[in-house]
């Protein structure tokens, strides 16, 4: 499956709909054949018809994977454009012949996270809605996934998915209203943006937060365990949202479904009330003392649980949907937790560069977007060099005394937000 | 005396041969009186007799006019022999309408170009690809047309022999009755001429037999009817069965290929505990004034909470 996605990039999108449909068709097909019976259509089943699921789903080498070959790509272009210079100083020769610095994998990594935190940000200052602010976060992530930072920069792109986001959940911002609260913002540099966006969404605009799932959990839990707490619910789930929000600017949206990281977010706020509560939601009778305990204290055991769990899950891959049914509640139980722990874990994983980071890598992206930049800042560095022999000035202060207009716009919008 | 009425031929003219008859070819649409034509086409095909029309025709295709514009013949013409290759229907399209459309399009297409002579060999050639492509189809449907003509036809003749029925039934009870009120006339004739007991009873007994006949006939009437109506069932009956078993999928429509669960995966209690959502519902009559249910969106919450919770994507993707 992921292997047709992943192709779609060549296909027109009408041949991958039609292999995904086969796909389903034979499968239920096969169902058809064991069952005579309808076939009931779960709510897993939908899910698996979603967007999310069919476009944006992957497995975490998958993702890993695409995030190079995207690198790959960039690096290309970037070579390409460096190749295209005319030397018409001894600056450009210069930087013709040495090249211009590519981007890695992990920076990129950090730059999109560096930016996704700011589009969290610039939504707050516009006052758009939890939905829309973690769609626009969403579409940043999803444009980065087929596109690499050295052929858009992330800033631009940030402001056309903010704009973009607020416009498909309903909470449309005018785009003079939108450029006018933002320094050095024009309505085309949002505009331009927008086609290739959507190209690279390919048109799904639907997203599936674990905001709501979150909230249907808390308020099932009220019907699960009746004795509950009402006021430690309510706490768990303000601060399990808190933990949502940061897995926004991680990649568990790619790698898990919306109720997975909803649970998982609750289970890390309190972890004895989830347990319970999916101990009774699938009829499994723990001793409670030792289960809660051993889950509870020993962290060490839990990587063993894992694989334990992954081996005996990939035996079984063919037969997903029927295995889940005929899971007993105790098997049921150990999968769900186990998800939840790794989706907890890559949680934690979620970036946050520091502004220094995220400048030096910004002052990088712009010198391969336009490699003029570096061949004028050489020329410059030269003058100084030849005046002020005795100061050496690193490359790296000097990029960051020098750094573009845009990364200034964007801290003057750091300052807005908080002000707001 | 118009011209219309004259042949170009051989100058007869209606006034001299009432019984004067125009036959046309659809080669040239041409207009020859039936005389010419077996005088002139009998030996074999032949050029046309006008003058400056250099077309070959033969006997046989020679056919009464059935338009006055001789234009429209031709149209008509065209389309039907487009239409005997082109032959598929709606229903063969199973539901792909823009299929369809484009299917319509071409034909029209076709005739409009044999119409006015636009690519007329090119036309021709696709007309003839396309009945060598699709011969099997083609022969298909015009079986089911000529079946389905067929099965028309049956049931009017049932409807019509039913009718026929009915109304001999009905002319003979019209009759039976028409005797019953003569005999109750000479009964009551006989009354008054002399009251001999032996005459009533005969009459009496006449009328007992009638009186038999016109309610059996009534019962038969009553009867036949039923059975047209069964039968008449009946067949629509096969005719429907036929069809459902033409189309494969006899599973009604349902958005996902089969039911939701029956069963959902929670329980929903008539309230929840949150402070916050149920205040706001409460006080602010904005909420409540066009219907809004606050229960809804905790059912929604709740069921996207279960939506999706078993896919795991690591290793659904994984391949």
């Amino acid at each position: 499956m992921s292997k047709v996605v992943f192709e779609s990039e060549f296909l027109p999108i009408t041949t991958v709909l039609v292999s995904l449909f086969t796909r389903v068709f034979l499968e239920e097909m096969s169902v058809n054949d064991t069952k005579p019976t309808t076939k009931r259509v779960s709510n897993d089943d939908l899910y698996r018809r979603s967007s999310q699921y069919r476009v944006w789903s992957f497995t975490s080498e998958e993702l890993q994977r695409r995030r190079q070959d995207n690198n790959l790509n960039g690096t290309k272009v970037v070579k390409q454009r460096v190749d295209d210079l005319e030397a018409t100083t001894p600056e450009l020769q210069e930087v013709k012949e040495s090249g211009v610095e590519p981007i890695t994998v992990d920076e990129e990594a950090k730059i999109v996270a560096y930016y996704a935190r700011k589009a969290s940000d610039v939504a707050h200052f516009f006052k758009l809605p939890t939905q829309a602010r973690a769609t626009a976060i969403s579409f940043l992530k999803k444009f980065f996934l087929m596109h690499s930072v050295m052929e858009y920069h992330p800033l631009n792109v940030m402001y056309s998915c903010i704009f973009l986001a607020a416009k498909s959940e309903n909470s449309f911002i005018g785009i003079k209203t939108f450029t006018g609260a933002m320094p050095k913002l024009t309505p085309e540099s949002i505009l331009e943006n927008e086609y290739p966006i959507l190209e690279s969404l390919q048109f799904t605009l639907l997203c599936q937060h674990p905001f709501r799932p979150l909230y249907g959990f808390y308020l099932d839990v009220q019907a699960v365990l009746p004795k509950a707490d009402k006021s430690r619910l309510g706490q768990g789930y303000d601060r399990a949202r808190k933990i949502v929000n940061e897995s926004l600017f991680s990649d568990t949206c790619f790698l898990y479904t919306p109720p997975q990281i909803a649970l998982a977010a609750l289970w890390e706020v309190d972890s004895v009330v989830v347990e319970r509560y999916l101990a009774r939601k699938f009829g499994y009778k723990k001793k409670k003392d030792d289960g809660l305990a051993s889950v509870k204290e020993d962290p060490s055991e839990e990587p063993t649980d894992v694989k334990e769990e992954n081996t005996e899950e990939e035996t079984k891959l063919d037969v997903q949907e029927e295995e889940i049914k005929a899971k007993t509640p105790e098997q049921h139980y150990n999968f769900i937790m186990t998800i939840v722990k790794k989706c907890s874990q890559h949680i934690h994983e979620a970036l946050n560069p520091s502004l220094e980071e995220a400048k030096i890598i910004s002052t990088k992206v712009h010198f391969c977007l336009e490699p003029k930049k570096l061949a004028k800042k050489l020329a410059k560095q030269r003058l100084t060099d030849a005046k002020t022999p005795e100061v050496s000035v690193s490359l790296e202060a000097e990029s960051l005394k020098r750094e573009p207009d845009s990364d200034v716009s964007l801290r003057e919008d750091l300052k807005r937000a908080k002000i707001d | 005396m118009s011209k219309n009425d004259m042949c170009p031929v051989c100058k007869t003219d209606r006034y001299l041969s009432p019984s004067l008859k125009f036959l046309i070819n659809p080669e040239c649409y041409h207009k020859i009186c039936d005389s010419c034509v077996d005088r002139i086409f009998s030996l074999g095909p032949t050029k046309c007799p006008y003058a400056n029309c250099n077309k070959v025709l033969r006997k046989n295709k020679f056919k009464t006019q059935t338009f006055e514009d001789l234009g429209i013949e031709r149209e008509t013409d065209l389309r039907r022999k487009v239409l005997s290759v082109y032959n598929k229907k709606e229903e063969d399209f199973r539901g792909d309408l823009e299929g369809y459309n484009k299917y319509l399009e071409e034909i029209e297409q076709m005739v409009d170009n044999l119409i006015n002579g636009v690519d007329v060999e090119e036309t021709e050639n696709k007309l003839k690809q396309y009945e060598v492509l699709n011969k099997q189809q083609i022969s298909a449907n015009n079986t089911r047309k000529d079946q389905e003509y067929e099965n028309f036809i049956r049931l009017q003749n049932m409807e019509k022999q039913f009718k026929l029925e009915k109304l001999r039934l009905d002319k003979q009870m019209k009759q039976e009755e028409d005797k019953m009120v003569q005999l109750s006339r000479m009964e009551m004739i006989d009354e008054l001429q002399n009251s001999s007991v032996e005459a009533n009873t005969a009459i009496d007994n006449m009328r007992q037999s009638i009186l038999k006949k016109s309610s059996a006939r009534r019962k038969q009437r009553d009867d036949l009817e039923k059975k047209f109506l069964l039968e008449k069932q009946a067949m629509m009956n096969d005719l429907a069965a036929k069809e459902a078993n033409d189309e494969t999928t006899t599973i009604p429509f349902t958005p996902f290929n089969g039911d939701r669960e029956l069963e959902p995966r929670f329980n929903l209690l008539p309230t929840y505990y949150d402070p916050i959502y149920n205040k706001l519902v409460q006080e602010d009559s904005i909420f409540n004034a066009s219907g809004y249910k606050i229960e809804k969106f905790f059912a929604r919450s709740i069921n996207e909470a279960f939506t999706g919770l078993d896919c795991i994507i690591e290793e659904e993707k994984a391949f």
